[in-house]
């Protein structure tokens, strides 16, 4: 009897220490992981990179618990210093971050880190939707006729920031008369300012736009789209499947109405913010040195996220976009040939930059 | 409309949302009442939870639980002279004076059926506005803002107290702190000594944790005595009382759930100014402005009818253009959107009874909510006759976490110990420190607004309809507090007294101190204005202009102040201690010793010390409370509220 129950218990152990064993085996069994977004808590960044993440701890080997932490403050750069300087290294801390790209470009001092050190898993794309009041003189019902605008005043939140580049750069390339009003605090203020025509011309992703901005203003017949920013696909600007019927590119909509493709120093600075910015708006990221196991399964259950039938229907359910990723190594190399920006790129957007202000 | 208003009560009541309602509710209640939690933290925790339930429940389980936050939010402010959220810090100038006076059941009393009534009245608003409402939005943009802005900083003469004075240089004072961080273009980083912390400003809720909660800290230290040690100020001091309080004040009431929703419509002034300005009117319109500042039930009356109201406010513009005005809306926005509801024009049709369905949820919640505190508060307001140095290791813990959930950064920390001592000193120097937080909330929103109204207009804007209307307003109440003063000037003496002016905002007034701070205020306002003689115009203008009156303000108090003491002699005793030194080292040390060892274990252990050194309690007594706090900081704070911590140095 003795014999038989010391079997039976030598046996369970031994199922038990494979069990463990097998385990062990995939870096975050049995591990819990810190989510650190950069904008606080309900904000667009943390709405997506909650969803996401909930969905991604499935795909990852040796399913870790996952908790969502926020740190906001000076528009992402305070959890991007921190993500940097002050964050665990054990591959237990992972960013889900609004990039910030324009702060390494300018080299800005704020920004402490260099951000081509980091473990990147991956990007998130987030493609915005240019719009105008449909009242700004002469009238303005398609696309086309922005060139022939009178005068209308565009929104903005920073000079600093890819927004505000994204937004004046494509209307000084189509040389429409414009000014840009900046310093508004978030879009749901300049969303307003629109609303009141105090502003007629505003930018917002396609989330942002199709949940709201389509409804409330699109609808109602107060603006209408104009163009949308495009994505990097085997080396060619196309545009996002996401964006909805109708609304071109910009280099769609420069061609149209220039009879041309854009060309010149300013392309080529805004294909360098845009590439970044539209491309990988999102970065979900490692801090500098983290282990490589810890990278390879994120970058892993990235990409079967990426197919995931499941996280795609609820995703359209909850955010109303599918999220396109750029995924492990192509992230990477995207993100350090666009830092590595030429030198002449640099400055002239430094004097872009400067301009505004 | 009534089939829709039906439709709506359908949705909340029907099974599972009544219990996702209740659920909402008692969870409301803890967020509110933890100093450090708040409605906003609430809905980030909340809000993956609701992505499973249907439309009823999920907005019953969200806006139950914010709707209540304000209305509980009061017990920390009224009993620890901590604010529990940032809409109720107004509540402290005369709650916390109540409960010192052991009138904490009245002032609970008044409290929760204001905010019931508050939180009525703007569900109220929500529902009525729905058809008017868009005009009423759309003609508020940033000239409207700036000339809101000034009206608000009319309040100051209210918010004064005995000096006005004092008062316009602390509000001026305010108005420069908040010039830190980005210029509003965004172009200049202004005052920040290099440092990522200030790139956004100075966060208010360490700055008014340390200007009120600290200085009270110190105090309980210093002698020790239980927060309720005064007399009470005779009639009755119970819960009903203070019920009857609130009935007999309804036309005030009325007039703050007014003001509530009104400010909690405009998006951008935002639920941490709501308070001040009904504050504000209730000391500007009071006939008799003595008992404020020394516990008069009208100081919490207003601004807890207010907080509760802006909530049903705060909808509309959510609802009806998909603007969220704060942050919690927009996580509300949010919680719309996976609900497949998008906001917009169909919220005021086609969906109605969802719209009506958040009047009912506002409604209920705030009826149930106040019920459950009126009959706990009973018991929580023993903890004023604890003795005060069993309260001060629980109320560090509450005010340090509060801080720190700001913006988890040694950064909120450092402005909370700054703000303390200024705090402290303004409260010994007869400072009022309300006209400062004031110039603080306002100062953003004014040149903000300014910059965007100039920018899109020129000086235009100043003709616009409302902004004359507003205008006439300022020069309105400017005239009449005014006419009111000289009336009472030249009253002559010994006739009797039929109203009072002085309010008593501060009770120190020890001259010396006084001095020194206006004499430091002035040198930072010369400083101020130096260095922003390097800045573009835009980014100048503000800084120069609210430096160059305080300055001659600043000094004017000084003259005075030292006038005054020659008239009146050396003063007999210092209020100022060691002891009040020594608690602020304790507190130092525990913003240092945080550097080296992870916080949690540092605010438990500076619990556990603290009893064994100043309340000599046996070492088991503070092991158990060191203890409690180290939970209170697991469980609530790391697990519940996800603060990310300093890293420590030495890690185990």
């Amino acid at each position: 009897m003795k014999k038989i129950l010391a079997t039976m218990i030598l046996t369970a152990a031994t199922f038990a220490v494979g069990a463990a064993a097998a385990e062990a085996d995939d870096f975050y069994a049995g591990k819990r992981i810190t989510v650190l977004i950069n904008y606080s808590a309900g904000g667009p960044t943390d709405i997506e990179g909650r969803f996401v993440m909930q969905h991604l701890q499935k795909h990852i080997p040796g399913n870790p618990e996952v908790i969502v932490k926020n740190m906001p403050g000076a528009g992402g750069l305070v959890a991007t210093n921190y993500l940097g300087e002050g964050a665990e290294k054990d591959g237990l801390t992972v960013a889900y971050f609004t990039a910030v790209y324009e702060y390494q470009l300018l080299e800005d001092p704020a920004l402490r880190i260099d951000l081509r050190d980091l473990g990147v898993v991956g990007g998130v794309q987030g493609v915005p939707v240019n719009y105008i009041r449909k009242d700004v003189a002469p009238g303005m019902e398609k696309p086309e006729d922005i060139v022939k605008a009178e005068a209308f005043l565009a929104g903005g939140l920073r000079p600093t920031i890819s927004k505000d580049l994204l937004i004046r750069m494509p209307l000084d390339m189509l040389g429409v008369p414009h000014r840009v009003i900046t310093g508004f605090k978030g879009n749901a203020p300049a969303r307003q300012a629109v609303q009141q025509n105090e502003i007629q011309y505003y930018s917002e992703t396609l989330p942002a736009y199709r949940s709201v901005v389509a409804p409330t203003m699109v609808e109602t017949g107060m603006v209408i789209p104009v163009f949308s920013h495009e994505i990097w696909v085997d080396g060619k600007p196309v545009s996002s499947p996401d964006v909805p019927e109708g609304i071109p590119t910009f280099y769609e909509l420069y061609e149209k109405v220039k009879g041309e493709q854009p060309h010149g120093q300013l392309l080529d600075a805004y294909n360098v913010i845009n590439k970044l910015s539209t491309n990988m708006l999102r970065l979900i990221a490692l801090p500098p040195g983290a282990p490589k196991e810890a990278l390879d399964d994120l970058r892993t259950a990235l990409k079967e996220l990426s197919t995931d039938k499941a996280f795609a229907a609820d995703a359209e359910k909850a955010l109303k976009f599918v999220p396109t990723f750029v995924i492990g190594q192509d992230a990477e190399t995207m993100l350090k040939e666009q830092l590595d920006v030429d030198e002449d790129i640099r400055t002239f957007l430094k004097d872009y930059v400067a301009k505004a202000q | 409309m009534l089939h829709a208003l039906v439709d709506g009560a359908l949705l909340v009541l029907t099974w599972p949302a009544p219990a996702y309602l209740l659920a909402g509710v008692a969870l409301g209640l803890c967020f509110g009442a933890i100093p450090g939690l708040s409605g906003l933290t609430g809905m980030a925790i909340l809000l993956p939870f609701t992505f499973t339930l249907d439309t009823g429940s999920a907005m019953a389980f969200l806006l139950g639980m914010f709707a209540i936050t304000t209305t509980s939010d009061t017990l920390a402010s009224v009993l620890l002279g901590v604010p529990g959220t940032a809409a109720s810090q107004a509540t402290i100038v005369d709650g916390y004076p109540m409960a010192q006076r052991g009138e904490a059941p009245r002032a609970f009393g008044a409290a929760f059926t204001v905010s019931a009534v508050g939180g009525v009245l703007g569900a109220i608003a929500l529902a009525v506005s729905v058809p008017v409402v868009r005009p009423l939005i759309l003609s508020f943009a940033a000239p409207e803002f700036v000339m809101l802005g000034l009206l608000g900083l009319t309040m100051v003469g209210a918010l004064s107290g005995r000096s006005i004075l004092k008062g316009l240089a602390a509000a001026c004072f305010g108005l420069l702190l908040s010039m830190i961080g980005y210029a509003p273009q965004g172009a200049i980083a202004r005052y920040t000594f290099d440092s990522t912390y200030l790139l956004d400003g100075l966060a208010l809720v360490p700055v008014v944790l340390g200007l009120f909660a600290l200085p009270e800290v110190v105090d309980l230290s210093r002698h020790g005595r239980a927060i309720a040690h005064q007399d009470p100020a005779g009639k009755g001091s119970g819960l009903m009382q203070g019920v009857a309080d609130a009935w007999r004040n309804w036309w005030l009431v009325l007039r703050c759930g007014a003001i509530g929703t009104y400010v909690g419509m405009l998006p951008g002034l935002g639920g941490s100014v709501v308070d001040w300005i009904a504050y504000g009117h209730a000391v500007q319109t009071s006939k008799d402005k003595s008992g404020y500042g020394k516990g008069d039930v009208r100081g919490v009356i207003a601004p807890e009818t207010a907080n509760n109201a802006a909530k049903g406010g705060a909808l509309i513009p959510t609802l009806a253009f998909g603007i969220p005005g704060s942050p919690p809306m927009a996580i509300l926005l949010g919680a719309f959107l996976i609900q497949g509801l998008t906001p917009g024009p169909a919220m005021l049709t086609r969906n109605l009874d969802v719209t009506f369905s958040l009047v009912w949820i506002l409604v209920i919640a705030n009826i149930v909510g106040a019920l459950v505190l009126m009959v706990w508060s009973k018991q929580l307001s023993r903890l004023a006759y604890v003795p005060g140095r069993l309260m001060v290791p629980g109320i560090v813990l509450f005010v340090f976490m509060g801080a720190w959930m700001t913006g988890n950064q040694m950064g909120d920390w450092y402005s909370l110990l700054l703000f303390g001592v200024v705090g402290y000193a303004m409260k010994r120097a007869g400072w009022p420190r309300p006209a400062l937080v004031l110039g603080f909330i306002l100062g953003p929103i004014i040149e903000s607004s300014l910059h965007l109204a100039t920018q899109i207009h020129g000086y235009a804007w100043i003709g616009r309809p409302v902004c004359l209307a507003i205008l006439a307003l300022i020069v309105f109440t400017l005239g009449w507090g005014a006419w009111r003063s000289g009336r009472l000037r030249r009253r002559r003496p010994g006739e009797p007294a039929r109203e009072t002016a002085t309010v008593d905002i501060e009770d120190g007034s020890w001259r010396p101190l006084s001095m020194a701070f206006g004499g430091l205020v002035a040198v930072l306002a010369v400083a101020a204005a130096v260095r922003s003689l390097d800045w573009p115009w835009d980014s100048r203008f503000f800084p120069l202009f609210t430096a160059a009156p305080l300055v001659l303000l600043a000094a004017a108090v000084v003259v005075s102040d030292w006038r005054a003491l020659r008239r009146e002699g050396p003063p007999a005793h210092s209020p100022v201690s060691w002891a009040d030194a020594a608690t602020f080292g304790w507190l130092l040390a525990i913003v240092v010793a945080s550097y080296l060892v992870v916080q949690p274990l540092v605010l438990a252990l500076a619990m556990g010390l603290y009893l064994l050194v100043a309340y000599r309690t046996r070492w088991k007594m503070a092991a158990a409370q060191a203890l409690i706090g180290f939970l209170v900081l697991e469980i609530v704070f790391d697990r519940l509220g996800g603060v990310i911590w300093q890293p420590a140095l030495l890690r185990f």
